[in-house]
C-alpha cells in the first residue's frame, strides 16, 4: 500500500460497502503515513505529550467517522486531516485556560540519537523555548513555523492546509520567522 | 512578495535539496542568516516521537471503528438524507432555476414526445394499512411484474437516461408500509404535482404513487421518493420524473424500480441488495447509467446529463460506450454522445479574493473556462460556492460558481425612532442616514419604530450611513414580513404560497395574472393572533428567492420557529448572542429550490436605541472602524476576542439619552473569514500621489520601496494588488498589476468622423460617477456609455483628480 497515493486510499476508504477489507486497510495506511506528523503539530500548539497523543486519536476518529462525507475540493487529504487537527486544538484552547507548562512525555526516550547526551540537553533546552515563544506569536504563524520547519512540510503543502496562496504562506514564514529570531535574541541574548 | 522574503525561501530551498547551511546561505544579508540558522535549526532538532505502544492501538482503534461503520452504515442507510450537500450551498438553487428553466423549456417538449402517453396514473390517499394485507398484496404485484432477465440478473440500481445507465448491489433496509409496487412522496415541499390525463394536479405529503405518474415541482419546491426496499429518490426544484416500473419482492431479493427523469435534479440513496435480481433504473432525455454506487446524483441540463457519485460507483453509458464513475467522481454526458471520461468532482465555498480567467476562492485558484456558469454576479470578498472538476495535472477547474452571500463589510443595520429631516436624509438613534430616492419608504412617518439597513461609505476618512432597506417595525400590534415563493393555491380569502398561508383582504394589491406555479413576492404584516395578512402580492422574476419576517422566537435552534414558521439556519448565519424564547428578532434568508426555508441572520429587534454595524478595523487606539470614530469606553465596552487592525468586527452602540452614542460591544464578525495575513484583489485607484495611494473602498495606502509595480498606474486605474499586513498591522502593498488604464480623453474638437466610426473601438475610461448627485466614486466605463453618464451630470476622470473634480 505505499505506493498507493493518498486519493487512492481515500477512494477505497469510502468505497467501503463493496470491499470493507481494503477500506480497513486503506484507513490503516492513511494512519501510518500521517500520525506522527500530525502528532507533532498538535504537540506544538498545545505543549502537553499526553494531550496531544489524545487528540491525535480524535483526528483520526473523525477521519474515519468524516470520510463518507469527506469530498475533494481540491484540497490535498493531508490537508483535510491538518484542518481537523487545527480544530480540534482551537477547541482545546477554547475549553481549557491557557497551558504555560510544556508537558514532555516522561516515560518515553524517544531520541534516535543516544550517542551525545549533551546534544540532547541543548535540544531539549531549545525545544522547550522554542515552544514557549511560539505561543507569543499569533496562531498563524505559529502553524507556518510548525508545518514548515517542525514538520518540514513544502510551502505548498502549507498553503494547502492553511487555505492560503503560496505567497502569503512565503510572506509570513518570512515574518514569523523573523518575530521569534527577535524573541529568541531577546530572552535568551542568543543570536541565531 | 518581498525580496527578503523571497530569497529566503529561496535559500530554504537549496538548504532543503540537501545543501549545507554555509553553502546555502550564500549571499544573504545578515539579518536573514539568523532567520535561516533559526529555521535550520527547527528543521535539525529532535522533536518528540509518539509512544509507540499509544500509536499502535490507536491504530488497531481506528480500523475497528470503521469496521463499525461500515456495518452501521448498511443498518442506517434510510436515515441518510441525500440533499444534506445541496442545502448548504444556499446560492447553487439560484444556478439550478437559472439552469433548469431553460432545461425544463428544451425538455418538455422533447419529453412530451419520448414519454408514452399510455401511463396509467394510480394516486391514492395513505390508507391506514394492514400490514399483513399489505405484503399479500405486495407478493401479487411482484409476480405480476416479474421476469427472467430480472431473474438472472444481480440486484442492481439502474439509472437510464438517453445516453446512461448505473447498478449497484446492497443490503435492504424495507418500508413495510409500501407494497412492492408503491412508492411514497414524503417531504413536499412548495409545488409538488402530478400529470393525471393531461392536466396536472397539486399532491400533499405522503401520497402513494404507482407506476406510471408525472410527477414534477416547481420552483422553490422538492419532494421524496421513498421505495419499499427503502431506496429513496429525492427530486429538487423544477424538475420533472416518473416512475415507469416498479415491483420490489423482498421475500425473493428481487427489485425493479425504473424511473424516467425529464429535467431538474434527483439525488439517490438506493439500498443494496445482497443476494437479488432486478434493477432500479432511471431514463433522462441525455443518457443512461448502472449505478454500482448507493449515492449519486443527476443533473438534467439542455443536450446533457451530470452524474456525480458520492459513493460507490457508477457505470454511466451513452451512444454505445460506458464510463466507471467512482466515488468523487462526476462525468458528463452530451446528447447522442459517449459519456466524457470521468473526472474528481469538487466542491466547496469561500471567499473571493481574485476574479479573471483564474478566480481565487478560499485562497485557491481555479481555471475557469467559456462555459463556466456564474451565477448573482460575484465580487471580491463575496462568498461563494462552487463546483468544478480536476485536470489531469490537478488543477482545479471551475464549472460553476454561484454567490452565497454578499461581503459583509461596511454594512449597518439600526433600529430606532426616525425623525424624517428632509426626503433623502433621516435620523435615526440621532445618527444621519441617507436615504437614496430608490429606496422604498413606504408609509413610514415622523416618529416611527424603523429598522434600517444599509451600507457605511468612508469618504474623507468620515463614515457615512446610507440605507439601503427602510422598514416599519411596528404597526399597532403587527409585524412586518417579506418573502418569495411560489404560488401553491389562490383563493378569496387566503392564499398559500411556499407552505405559508396568507390571507389577504380589500386593501391587499396582488397581480391578477398569478397562478399556481407562478413565484411570487410577498409582504405584510404578520398579525396579533399570528396570521400572515398580505398587503402586496407580485409576479417575481428574479432567480433568487428571498424572505424577511420579523417575529417572536417559538422555538430556538436547532429546531427554530419564529412566527410560527419552521426554518433552518445556514452554517455560516449571522446569529445575535444570547437570544431567548419570547425574544422579537428579524429572520432574513432565502428559500432553496426545495423549498427549505434557509435563515442566513437572526436579530435581535427589541431594543430599539440600538445601532448594529459590521466593518473593517481601521486602528485600535482610538477605535475606529469603516472611517467611524468610536466610543469606546473602558469598563463599558465589551471587546470579545483578539481584534486586530483589519480585521470585520461587529459594533453594537447603544444611543445615550444625551444623544450620544455609546459602544457596548465589538467582537470578532464570525461565519466570514476575513484573513489578517493577505489577500489579493481587484480594484480601481481613486488616487496616486508619488509615496501613496489611495484605492476605492481603502485609507490611503503608503507605497513603499519593496512595493512592485507593473504597468503605469494612474487615476482610475484597474489594477491587482496583494494587500498585507505588517507587523505593526500598517497595511502593505505587495505588488500592483495593472490590469486596465483609462485612456486620456478625447481631444477637444474631435469631428464624428473621426472619433466615433460607429465601432467605438476607443476603449474605456475613468468617469467620476455621481449617483443621484451623492457619494461621486470613480468607475470605468467604455466611451459608448459616455454620452449616457454625461447625461446625469458624471464627469470625465477620476473623482478628486484632474477634470472630474
Amino acid at each position: 500500500l505505499q505506493n498507493i497515493s493518498d486519493a487512492e486510499l481515500v477512494k477505497r476508504a469510502r468505497n467501503r460497502q463493496n470491499d470493507p477489507i481494503a477500506g480497513a486497510e486503506a484507513v490503516g495506511e492513511l494512519y501510518d503515513r500521517y500520525h506522527e506528523s500530525i502528532f507533532r503539530y498538535i504537540w506544538a500548539r498545545v505543549s502537553d505529550y499526553q494531550l496531544a497523543e489524545d487528540l491525535t486519536g480524535d483526528v483520526f476518529t473523525r477521519m474515519v467517522t468524516n470520510l463518507p462525507r469527506y469530498r475533494y475540493t481540491g484540497t490535498p487529504f493531508q490537508a483535510w486531516l491538518y484542518r481537523i487537527a487545527r480544530n480540534l486544538v482551537i477547541d482545546n484552547h477554547r475549553k481549557a485556560s491557557t497551558r504555560n507548562e510544556l508537558l514532555l512525555d516522561p516515560e518515553v526516550n524517544n531520541r534516535v540519537d543516544e550517542q551525545n547526551p549533551a546534544q540532547i540537553a541543548e535540544d531539549q533546552i531549545f525545544i522547550e523555548e522554542v515552544i514557549a515563544m511560539l505561543k507569543g506569536l499569533k496562531p498563524y504563524k505559529q502553524d507556518v513555523i510548525i508545518l514548515r520547519f517542525i514538520i518540514g512540510l513544502s510551502l505548498k503543502e502549507v498553503s494547502k492546509i492553511l487555505g492560503k496562496t503560496i505567497g502569503s504562506v512565503k510572506v509570513t514564514q518570512h515574518r514569523a520567522l523573523k518575530e521569534l529570531r527577535t524573541i529568541f535574541e531577546l530572552k535568551t541574548g542568543e543570536d541565531r | 512578495m518581498s525580496k527578503q522574503a523571497k530569497r529566503l525561501q529561496e535559500t530554504l530551498e537549496r538548504l532543503e535539496a540537501g545543501e549545507s547551511l554555509e553553502t546555502s546561505q550564500g549571499s544573504l544579508p545578515v539579518e536573514e542568516l539568523s532567520s535561516l540558522s533559526l529555521a535550520s535549526r527547527l528543521r535539525a532538532a529532535a522533536w518528540p516521537q509518539r509512544n509507540p505502544q499509544t500509536a499502535q492501538k490507536q491504530r488497531e482503534h481506528i480500523t475497528a471503528l470503521y469496521s463499525q461503520e461500515v456495518e452501521m452504515a448498511s443498518k442506517n442507510r434510510l436515515r441518510l438524507s441525500l440533499f444534506n450537500d445541496w442545502r448548504l450551498p444556499a446560492a447553487v438553487s439560484a444556478a439550478v432555476i437559472v439552469l433548469l428553466i431553460c432545461g425544463l423549456m428544451t425538455i418538455i417538449g422533447l419529453g412530451a414526445v419520448w414519454v408514452s402517453t399510455s401511463r396509467q396514473v394510480s394516486l391514492l390517499p395513505l390508507p391506514k394499512m394492514d400490514i399483513s394485507k399489505q405484503i399479500e398484496k405486495d407478493e401479487t404485484s411482484e409476480a405480476a411484474v416479474e421476469s427472467p432477465e430480472d431473474v438472472a440478473e444481480p440486484p442492481e440500481l439502474i439509472l437510464e437516461t438517453p445516453e446512461s445507465a448505473a447498478e449497484q448491489t446492497t443490503t435492504l433496509a424495507p418500508n413495510e408500509m409500501l407494497a412492492g409496487n408503491e412508492a411514497l412522496l414524503t417531504n413536499v415541499q412548495g409545488l409538488v404535482e402530478i400529470r393525471m390525463n393531461e392536466s396536472w394536479q397539486a399532491v400533499s405529503d405522503e401520497t402513494i404513487l404507482t407506476a406510471g405518474p408525472d410527477l414534477r415541482t416547481g420552483r422553490f419546491s422538492g419532494a421524496t421518493l421513498s421505495f419499499k426496499d427503502g431506496s429513496l429518490a429525492q427530486i429538487g426544484s423544477n424538475s420533472e420524473i416518473m416512475i415507469t416500473a416498479l415491483d420490489v419482492d423482498l421475500s425473493n431479493h428481487k427489485r425493479v424500480i425504473r424511473l424516467v427523469q425529464l429535467s431538474g435534479e434527483s439525488s439517490h440513496d438506493v439500498v443494496p441488495l445482497e443476494t437479488a435480481s432486478g434493477s432500479y433504473q432511471v431514463e433522462t432525455p441525455s443518457a443512461q447509467g448502472r449505478v454500482k454506487g448507493t449515492q449519486f446524483h443527476i443533473r438534467v441540463l439542455p443536450e446533457q446529463t451530470v452524474w456525480v457519485v458520492d459513493d460507490g460507483a457508477v457505470e454511466v453509458s451513452g451512444a454505445g460506450s460506458t464510463e466507471r464513475v467512482n466515488a468523487g467522481e462526476m462525468t458528463r454526458v452530451m446528447m447522442d454522445e459517449a459519456p466524457d471520461h470521468p473526472v474528481d468532482f469538487i466542491t466547496g465555498q469561500g471567499e473571493i479574493t481574485a476574479i479573471g480567467e483564474s478566480w481565487v476562492i478560499g485562497g485557491q485558484s481555479f481555471l475557469t473556462h467559456a462555459h463556466t456558469i456564474i451565477i448573482g454576479n460575484p465580487q471580491v470578498g463575496d462568498l461563494v460556492f462552487y463546483e468544478g472538476h480536476l485536470l489531469d495535472n490537478d488543477d482545479p477547474v471551475a464549472d460553476l460558481i454561484a454567490l452565497v452571500r454578499r461581503n459583509p463589510a461596511n454594512t449597518f443595520t439600526l433600529t430606532g425612532v426616525v425623525e424624517i429631516k428632509s426626503g433623502t436624509l433621516w435620523t435615526v438613534n440621532n445618527k444621519d442616514i441617507i436615504i437614496p430616492p430608490e429606496v422604498d419608504k413606504g408609509d413610514i412617518v415622523d416618529g416611527d419604530l424603523v429598522w434600517v439597513k444599509g451600507i457605511v461609505i468612508v469618504e474623507n476618512e468620515a463614515a457615512i450611513f446610507q440605507a439601503e432597506e427602510v422598514r416599519r417595525i411596528e404597526d399597532e400590534n403587527a409585524t412586518p414580513f417579506e418573502f418569495t415563493g411560489v404560488v401553491q393555491k389562490r383563493g378569496n380569502e387566503s392564499w398559500v404560497i411556499s407552505s405559508i398561508t396568507v390571507m389577504i383582504n380589500i386593501n391587499t394589491v396582488y397581480d391578477e395574472s398569478l397562478k399556481v406555479g407562478d413565484a411570487a413576492q410577498v409582504q405584510g404584516w404578520i398579525q396579533k393572533d399570528g396570521t400572515w395578512l398580505a398587503s402586496s402580492i407580485q409576479r417575481f422574476l428574479d432567480q433568487d428567492s428571498a424572505f424577511e419576517f420579523f417575529g417572536l422566537i417559538d422555538s430556538l435552534g436547532p429546531d427554530w420557529e419564529v412566527a410560527g414558521i419552521r426554518f433552518e439556519v445556514a452554517e455560516w448565519a449571522v446569529i445575535d448572542t444570547g437570544l431567548a424564547v419570547g425574544d422579537r428578532v428579524r429572520v432574513a434568508g432565502q428559500i432553496l429550490p426545495n423549498g427549505t426555508w434557509l435563515a442566513h441572520e437572526i436579530q435581535r429587534y427589541d431594543e430599539p436605541l440600538m445601532t448594529i454595524f459590521v466593518g473593517k478595523v481601521f486602528s485600535i487606539d482610538p477605535w475606529v472602524v469603516s472611517g467611524l470614530e468610536l466610543n469606546v469606553v473602558e469598563g463599558e465596552t465589551i471587546i470579545e476576542g483578539n481584534i486586530d487592525v483589519g480585521m470585520l468586527v461587529r459594533v453594537e452602540m447603544q444611543l445615550l439619552p444625551d444623544g450620544t452614542q455609546i459602544v457596548v460591544r465589538i467582537s470578532p464578525f464570525e461565519g466570514f473569514n476575513w484573513e489578517l495575513a493577505c489577500q489579493s484583489v481587484v480594484v480601481t485607484v481613486t488616487s496616486i500621489d508619488g509615496d501613496q495611494i489611495v484605492l476605492e473602498g481603502w485609507p490611503a495606502i503608503p507605497l513603499r520601496d519593496e512595493t512592485q509595480i507593473e504597468g503605469e498606474i494612474r487615476p482610475g486605474s484597474l489594477v491587482k494588488t496583494m494587500i498585507c499586513y505588517d507587523d505593526e498591522m500598517n497595511v502593505v502593498l505587495v505588488y500592483i498589476i495593472v490590469l486596465e488604464n483609462p485612456e486620456i480623453p478625447p481631444p477637444d474638437g474631435c469631428d464624428d468622423d473621426d472619433c466615433d466610426d460607429g465601432d467605438d473601438n476607443r476603449g474605456k475610461v475613468a468617469v467620476c460617477h455621481k449617483p443621484h448627485g451623492k457619494n461621486p466614486h470613480t468607475i470605468v466605463i467604455s466611451w459608448s456609455a459616455w454620452p449616457a453618464h454625461q447625461a446625469h451630470g458624471d464627469t470625465l476622470g477620476p473623482c478628486g483628480n484632474g477634470p472630474g473634480k
